[in-house]
Parts: structure tokens; C-alpha cells; sequence
């Protein structure tokens, strides 16, 4: 299984699309892991989500490879989530961080 | 990056504290390491599942990039400490905080890889400049 934790702000993105971020994310997964996602999702709370000190429209999604990755491999993935996340829930680029880091030893 | 995140107890970190806090954290953190204050992310989450609480009011993890020196890492923690001290009035036994290091490169914000520490000036010009191109599309 491959761990993906995501933060999310209350009410920036609809309970229906939950289910097609995690349909998008879980078709990266296969492709890049060949492993089936498990999620968790944190929905940080109204006046709970600061970033640079303002309330926060962003979103943060880490997945955590099977396996050390090439770093050209690794951008591309994060790429994919990115442009997923954009795509369907409407955020500009400066509201979604990916991260992709190598399993923990 | 860097992601704070500040779990407490239900009532011991007051709904007005919360945004001083932000401010603080993103204050010391930007003074100790001269990273740029837009891409600092503190989310405060009430007896979340992680980062684990155990026996103190508020626990802040600070998920930074690696590569800060251990004096850095001082000013960062006793800096948050007290003003999580300041504005909840809570005794400094009452909290705990830990700082885990996160390889830039495994970072993406804005479109971009993170900069590696030391890095920032040049990675912001060049990113304004891709996003500035982008637009002009």
C-alpha cells in the first residue's frame, strides 16, 4: 500500500470530489508504484489553515513511494498531482503542494 | 513547505490566539532561515491523529527542508514555544515540539521543486519568471 495523507481547507473542495480526487490519485499510484493507495485526508478547519500567515486556500498531498525513486521520476509525479488537482478542483498552482518521498527506512 | 502542524487539546489554544500564532511561527521561522513567508503553512488540527499529543496540550511538528544548521533549529523551537507560551497562556511543560527534515527535492510548490536552503533568491526570480511566461500565453 502506498500512504497518501492530505490536507485539505474546509469547504474548498466538495464531498463529490473527494471521490474523483481519489480515483485520480489511485491512477497515478498504479502507474508510478504498482500499488493501491490508502488515504487519509485531513480537513483542516475554517481559521485553522494559515500560509504565510493568511488564512490558507492551500492544499498538501504526500504519497510515500514503495521504493527509492530517480529524482526525474519523482518530478513527474508530482507533476501529474499537481496538474490532477488543478484539473478538478479548480485551485491555482500556488494553492496545491505535492510531495512524493522515498519509503522510511 | 515548511508545514507546521500544531495539534492541541479541544480549548487550550483560544480561536484569537490561533492567527498570532501563524504569525509568530512564520515570523521566526522566515528570521531563523530566510526563506520567503508565503510558503509558510501552519494548520492547527484538535486532537488529531498525528502528530501525537501524548501527555501535552499542544504539540507542534515542523516539517522543514533539511539542511538547517542546529542553531537555526534552537531559534525555531524555543521561538515557537514561547509564543505558543505567550498567547495561550499555557506553562512551556505543557507543549512539545519536533522538527523532521524533508529533503527539498521531494517538495513541490507552486510548480517547482523546492530550493535547496541557501537557494531561494534564485529559485523565486526564475519562478516569477515561469509564471509570469505562463500567463502571457
Amino acid at each position: 500500500m502506498i500512504p497518501i495523507l492530505s490536507f485539505v481547507q474546509e469547504g474548498q473542495i466538495e464531498p463529490s470530489t473527494i471521490e474523483t480526487l481519489e480515483k485520480g490519485l489511485a491512477d497515478i499510484c498504479h502507474s508510478a508504484f504498482g500499488s493501491a493507495p490508502e488515504f487519509r485526508w485531513v480537513e483542516v478547519q475554517s481559521g485553522n489553515g494559515f500560509s504565510g500567515a493568511k488564512p490558507s486556500r492551500a492544499s498538501l498531498v504526500r504519497m510515500q513511494a514503495n521504493r527509492s525513486l530517480e529524482q526525474e521520476e519523482r518530478v513527474e509525479i508530482m507533476k501529474q498531482i499537481c496538474d490532477f488537482w488543478m484539473k478538478n478542483t479548480g485551485c491555482s498552482i500556488n494553492e496545491i503542494v505535492a510531495a512524493v518521498g522515498d519509503p522510511i527506512n | 513547505m515548511p508545514l507546521y502542524l500544531c495539534n492541541m487539546k479541544s480549548g487550550s489554544v483560544p480561536t484569537e490566539a490561533k492567527a498570532k500564532i501563524a504569525q509568530d511561527v512564520t515570523d521566526i521561522h522566515c528570521k531563523a532561515t530566510d526563506a520567503p513567508a508565503e510558503f509558510v503553512h501552519v494548520f492547527f488540527l484538535e486532537e488529531a491523529e498525528a502528530p501525537p499529543l501524548e501527555s501535552n496540550q499542544v504539540h507542534l511538528q515542523g516539517n522543514i527542508r533539511a539542511g538547517r544548521n542546529s542553531a537555526q533549529k534552537d531559534e525555531i523551537i524555543h521561538g515557537m514555544c514561547s509564543s505558543i507560551v505567550r498567547h495561550t497562556g499555557l506553562n512551556i511543560s505543557d507543549i512539545g515540539m519536533q522538527l523532521l527534515d524533508v529533503p527539498a527535492s521531494w517538495v513541490m510548490e507552486g510548480g517547482d521543486v523546492f530550493p535547496e536552503p541557501g537557494e531561494e533568491a534564485a529559485w523565486l526570480a526564475a519562478h516569477a519568471e515561469r509564471l509570469a511566461a505562463e500567463e502571457a500565453k
